[in-house]
């Protein structure tokens, strides 16, 4: 085997490892949340089915900050309480300092604001939940009465765990 | 055409070029076992053996995918990385015994699984479904493992893989029928610059070629260049309205970032005289002159595109100078004996005259004959076009 070989191996095998490492460690290390769902539409490309989680809790961002966030191509960050469902707290742009009994996620304010008045705000990181194959229609139905199990980190990274009933 | 070995021998010997003798004795030399040994049906082999690697990859990423509802994140992480493992392992082993093009398949599929791990291991933990760093990072790895092995097949799969890392970056959640797909539809998104793309992989694949290490990369470049540069500007004849729906840039840091980097490709490939015959230099300006005009934006919409949708003879001007630029293609392809060239010449005028035909054919819907006489004229067009293109085509061959 060349050394080039060799290298890519390392390479590949490197890359692997560190798709899977960080959300090990947030696992490890984070606050767990829940968050109330909503909204569904299974099967992705190259990974199969999956739920589209939408949360409740991100309407509570203002809408001058989802719009500012927007503009400027920045994140929103939402801060929570862990109570289950969990309760809006606050938003900002900044990162925040969390407290006890606090936790916080990296939000994205996405296009639909420009035409409806509404604040679309999205958390990009927990917005799909993977399932077993062909059960993505039978989860829509109980959609509404879920919660979404996330853990964080203080910095507002968050790895979804489970989906369960309120 | 292709001369088979012993057409060739019979054709030299009736030059007077070859003697019998000497005839015989290539004739014997290509019996020989060593020869055989070595390069006997490599291309069929790779064939199959390249479509086996793909299917099996394709099969253990669904078989995966569907049967691991009861494992835990633990153990569907080691059956990911034992499943690498043994795919390497293998094509190691198949090297070490010198079944090469068997070897060479594996190491493809080696890609595949890894790709597949990424993707599945993106699954485990529910990452976003426009996961750009997914494809990214299967691409490096690909293009690493294409470094090592200078075999142009990891090209093939890296270049793609690229692009749609460029297309899910800065993308929407992905949600809905065909959201992992938006990038390709959205004025945000690298639509608009697909024809640009085209040409910075068109110059990213000179500045390859004259680097033996990389040279790997440079047909697949070329190839995906070619089809990413015509295509888009082919689809804006289809309809007045299109232009303007194609060519209108959001204006995002992407969309810039791509039209400087092609630019700046194409001003090293000629400031580096890379591109050496006259013929060749005008026709990639005049190329790059056009799409830039069609991204010339003013209020969100591309000046261009408006122009064209609010003037129909303006936009028959338009379809008329792609379809010259097409022809132009074909007799560029050959002046410099380039097959792929005029390929792509003569698929780029024969959809442009598809399309036109169909207009034409709506707008004379009612008269029947416009349809019959349409039709034997694109029948008469096709069989005049491909007995052109064999004969041109035999003719760079011999």
């Amino acid at each position: 085997m060349n050394k080039s070989l060799k290298l890519a191996l390392a390479l590949q095998v490197v890359i692997m490892i560190s798709v899977f490492i960080p959300p090990l460690l947030t696992k490890a290390t984070g606050t767990e949340v829940y968050l109330e769902t909503e909204r569904v539409d299974p099967r992705a490309l190259v990974r199969g089915d999956y739920v589209a989680l939408s949360y409740p809790i991100t309407n509570k961002v203002p809408l001058e900050i989802a719009r500012k966030a927007f503009d400027e191509g920045k994140m929103v960050y939402v801060t929570v309480s862990l109570d289950r469902p969990a309760k809006y707290i606050s938003a900002s742009l900044e990162k925040p300092k969390i407290t006890e009994g606090q936790a916080c996620l990296s939000a994205k304010a996405d296009q639909a604001i420009s035409w409806d008045n509404t604040v679309r705000v999205t958390f990009p990181q927990i917005a799909q939940f993977f399932v077993p194959e062909g059960t993505g229609k039978d989860i829509e139905q109980d959609l509404s009465n879920m919660v979404a199990t996330a853990v964080t980190t203080k910095s507002c990274n968050a790895v979804l765990l489970s989906l369960d009933y309120l | 055409m292709s001369w088979t070995t012993q057409q060739a021998l019979e054709y030299w010997q009736k030059k007077g070029l070859l003697t019998a003798k000497k005839a015989q004795e290539l004739r014997s030399a290509l019996s020989d076992d060593t020869h055989m040994s070595e390069h006997g049906m490599p291309r069929a082999v790779s064939i199959f053996a390249t479509i086996g690697a793909i299917l099996v990859g394709l099969g253990i990423l669904l078989f995966i995918g569907s049967h691991w509802t009861n494992m835990t994140p633990l153990l569907r992480i080691l059956v990911l990385l034992g499943g690498y493992c043994t795919v390497a392992l293998s094509a190691l082993a198949t090297e070490k015994r010198g079944w090469g093009r068997t070897s060479e398949a594996l190491w493809l599929l080696t890609d595949i699984v890894f790709g597949a791990n990424i993707m599945l291991l993106a699954q485990i933990f529910h990452y976003s479904l426009t996961y750009w760093q997914g494809p990214f990072l299967w691409m490096i790895g690909t293009l690493a493992m294409g470094y090592a092995r200078q075999e142009r097949v990891h090209a093939y799969l890296a270049v793609p893989l690229g692009i749609l890392a460029l297309g899910w970056i800065d993308s929407g959640p992905g949600w809905f029928m065909g959201g992992q797909m938006e990038f390709l539809g959205s004025s945000n998104n690298i639509l608009p610059v697909l024809s640009l793309l085209g040409m910075a992989l068109i110059f990213s694949s000179i500045l390859t070629k004259t680097t033996a290490r990389w040279d790997f990369l440079s047909e697949a470049m070329q190839r995906y260049g070619m089809i990413l540069a015509i295509i888009p500007v082919l689809i804006s004849t289809i309809d007045i309205s299109i232009p303007q729906e194609m060519f209108s840039m959001g204006g995002t840091l992407k969309q810039y970032i791509i039209i400087v980097c092609t630019y700046g490709l194409s001003a090293l490939v000629f400031w580096k005289g890379m591109v050496v015959r006259s013929e060749l230099k005008a026709y990639t300006l005049t190329a790059l002159v056009l799409f830039g005009i069609l991204l010339l934006q003013r209020g969100g919409q591309s000046i261009v595109g408006y122009t064209l949708d609010t003037n129909p003879l303006l936009y028959f001007l338009y379809v008329l100078v792609v379809f010259a630029f097409s022809l132009w293609g074909v007799w560029l392809g050959m002046l410099i004996q380039s097959a792929k060239m005029f390929n792509i010449g003569i698929f780029a005028t024969a959809v442009i005259i598809v399309i036109q035909y169909f207009s034409w054919t709506f707008i004379l819907l009612d008269k029947s004959l416009a349809f019959i006489l349409g039709g034997i004229l694109l029948i008469v067009m096709t069989i005049f076009i491909e007995k052109k293109r064999r004969s041109v085509l035999s003719s760079f061959d011999s």
